[in-house]
């Protein structure tokens, strides 16, 4: 046990250089310059060449790129070119108003879609049945800019019972750090943006789990269930619903990397400020550093969840032994 | 007053070419303590016949008539809520796949403990002591109740459900095949134990094979099934000296005799009938060596030649003539000759 998670983490150590790379590669093969936004125009020549040089922005791809990788091990991430600052610092808070976003929105869809995949199921060949399969597809299918815009109109302007974007209102100052993010002025930014991200991340795992639900019904373990006089509704979840899970999480870990973009558009609809905002803010400006970290973060939590996903499978199923 | 009293019972599933009749006038009783065996070839309608005593049809087969008296009150009739509370504590089942039949995801324990604490208020840890019990019971060792399923072997699941099955003392144990899945010796230690246990909480046993050694050696009853019909039922001994039903003889001509070893090994030609596509009158004609124009037109009754001896057949009176000529391989070769129909090339 202890084993695998030492493999596990070496390979997202092995992942996250990839990453790295990547983006490094992509943001340089991006059009545009990024010495514009780090320029005033009303700098002289001089000012200007030491300040190319001092971001290491002289010297060819190859030599960039080895020194990007050479600081990242020592754990410098760059200084962002747009706030002046490194953008760890820069990053810092983002990091949890995006953790607080997708997490909840996460375990609200999961929630949902796994008990509602067990009803769909049980009642199949039922109007219920169809309506939910039909409402799954829908909300798989629909962009999330969309339906945000849609939740906007509605519960911001129309009803004006919500705001429509930021996470607090402007001069609120939270007391304490508890309050920062439980307060109900949070909250109440918090509701709509979720909203919106649960609807788009809870069709994947209700349809799964309806699925894989289906295919326990002809299962032993299910009539040797019913022979024992069990009730149904104790079948439906510690039978059948425990089993189907396993295939949900599986399918689950896979997904997280869909969510991540979907992160990026609820956090830009809804003026969240986390890492997904952060992303597109810094690409528009060209402000590199920012945007590769961002990035690196995000794809840190993406596999963190991964791991998670699969300590957790292992052990709601006892076969599988982690080596 | 017989524990159970299986009166004209029919099973109808639906299926996509139309209802199909898996069973049709089964009539049987079991008393108290008594074991009864049900055989015939596959797809007769035996597994169909158990499930409807426990009202567990897959959802497109129904009971569409006669009446299951159970401890005098009719199964068919009964409430969802009314069956869930006498299935396992009076009624429990040990399947054909029992092996399969463990939640993989659970220690086997806990699956003997939910069996117990669903029909009995007892405390977690003394229904683990029963489970325990149970084990040394069907001998295994206790500690092999906090395993998961797949830690243990096949023989080892079937017994561990068939103490699960015996976990509540049931009146009633249903045993379908219970040992098909596993090789030969392990079988008849299972099987002795199977019939052990029932005798010593004197609960009742129907079992299930297509191997009719092995219900001669468990059963006090036999009752034979053919095509969804009942064909003959009697007492062990009786139907094992006198069978009646041309079916019957055909049947033990093709198992080994225990007291005739030399005797030649018989099958009978030709395929059991299509449900869907049944034979106007008896069931078994068209492969009856003995059958008659009548035989193709009409249904026989149950006749009873004893008091619980009954056979499905028009003429109950020549089964002695029956017996002699069913010894004969040649009676088996030779097609009768209104017998074309459903008879293999
Ligand atoms: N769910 C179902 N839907 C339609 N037909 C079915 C269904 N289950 C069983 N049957 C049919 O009913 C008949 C009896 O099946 P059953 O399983 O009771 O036979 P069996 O005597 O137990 O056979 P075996 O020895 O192979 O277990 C068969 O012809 C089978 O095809
Ligand atoms: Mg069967």
């Amino acid at each position: 046990m202890r084993k695998y998670i030492v493999r596990r983490l070496v390979q997202m150590i092995i992942g996250l250089f990839l990453v790295a790379s990547v983006t490094f590669l992509m943001f340089r093969l991006l059009p545009g310059d990024p010495t514009a936004s780090l320029l005033d125009p009303a700098f002289t020549v001089e000012i200007r060449e030491t300040i190319i040089e001092r971001f290491g922005l002289n010297e060819p791809l190859h030599i960039q790129y080895i020194n990007y990788l050479q600081n990242l091990v020592q754990g410098d991430f760059g200084r962002s070119f747009y706030y002046r600052r490194p953008s760890v610092e820069v990053l810092g808070d983002k990091i949890w108003n995006t953790l607080i976003l997708m997490l909840s929105s996460m375990i609200i869809a999961y929630s949902i879609g796994v008990i509602g995949g067990m009803i769909l199921s049980w009642k199949r060949g039922s109007k219920i049945e169809w309506g939910g399969i039909t409402l799954g597809l829908f909300l798989r299918s629909a962009p999330m800019f969309w339906t945000g815009m849609l939740l906007i109109m509605l519960f911001a302007f129309n009803l004006g019972w919500l705001p429509h974007s930021g996470m607090r209102t402007p001069g609120y100052e939270a007391a304490t750090t508890f309050a920062k993010f439980f307060s109900v002025d949070f909250l109440r930014h918090l509701l709509l943006p979720m909203i919106t991200a649960s609807l788009y991340f809870l069709g994947t795992p209700l349809l799964i789990m309806r699925n894989t639900m289906l295919e326990t019904h002809g299962e032993d373990y299910i009539e040797l269930s019913r022979a024992k006089g069990l009730s149904e509704w104790r079948i439906m979840i510690l039978h059948a619903g425990r089993n189907a899970l396993l295939p949900v999480i599986t399918a689950g870990a896979l997904f997280l990397g869909q969510a991540l973009g979907g992160q990026v558009v609820v956090e830009y609809v809804f003026g969240w400020p986390g890492l997904g905002r952060e992303i597109v803010l810094s690409a528009q400006r060209h402000d590199y550093p920012v945007a590769q970290t961002a990035f690196l973060f995000l794809a840190f939590m993406v596999m963190l969840m991964n791991l998670v996903a699969d300590l957790f499978y292992s052990y709601l199923d006892p076969r599988v032994k982690l080596k | 007053m017989a524990l159970l009293d299986v009166h004209d019972v029919e099973v109808t599933y639906r299926t996509k070419e139309g209802p199909l009749k898996a069973a049709e006038y089964v009539s049987f009783q079991l008393k108290k303590g008594d074991s009864l065996g049900l055989i015939g070839e596959s797809g007769c309608g035996k597994s169909t016949m158990a499930k409807a005593i426990l009202r567990l049809l897959p959802d497109n087969g129904q009971i569409s008539g006669g009446e299951i008296l159970f401890q005098e009150q009719d199964l068919a009739k009964l409430s969802p809520k009314e069956m869930r509370k006498l299935r396992w504590k009076e009624l429990s089942l040990v399947t054909q796949s029992a092996m399969n039949s463990l939640n993989p995801v659970y220690t086997v324990g806990a699956q003997i403990v939910e069996a117990i604490r669903t029909h009995e208020a007892v405390s977690k840890r003394r229904a683990w002591e029963r489970a325990e019990n149970l084990f040394r019971l069907v001998n295994i060792e206790p500690s092999h109740l906090t395993n998961h399923p797949h830690e243990l072997s096949g023989g080892m699941k079937q017994r561990a459900i068939i103490a699960m099955a015996l976990c509540l003392n049931p009146s009633l144990v249903i045993a379908d095949e219970p040992t098909t899945a596993l090789d030969v010796i392990v079988q008849d230690r299972i099987l002795q134990q199977i019939v052990r246990i029932q005798k010593e909480i004197s609960s009742s046993l129907i079992y299930i094979s297509h191997d009719i050694s092995v219900i001669a050696e468990t059963c006090d009853y036999v009752v034979v099934m053919y095509g969804g019909h009942v064909m003959e039922t009697a007492p062990v001994r009786e139907f094992f000296r006198h069978p009646s039903h041309p079916y019957s003889l055909g049947m033990q001509n093709a198992f080994p005799n225990l007291e005739d070893v030399d005797s030649e090994l018989i099958s009978i030609p030709g395929y059991p009938p299509d449900l869907l596509n049944l034979p106007p009158g008896c069931r078994f004609s068209p492969r009856c060596p003995f059958a008659d124009s009548v035989c193709q037109e009409e249904r026989p009754e149950l006749h009873f030649i004893g008091t619980q001896h009954g056979t499905r057949c028009h003429f109950p009176d020549r089964a002695e003539a029956f017996r002699a000529q069913a010894k004969l391989p040649e009676t088996w070769t030779e097609r009768p000759a209104q017998g074309q129909r459903g008879v293999g090339a």
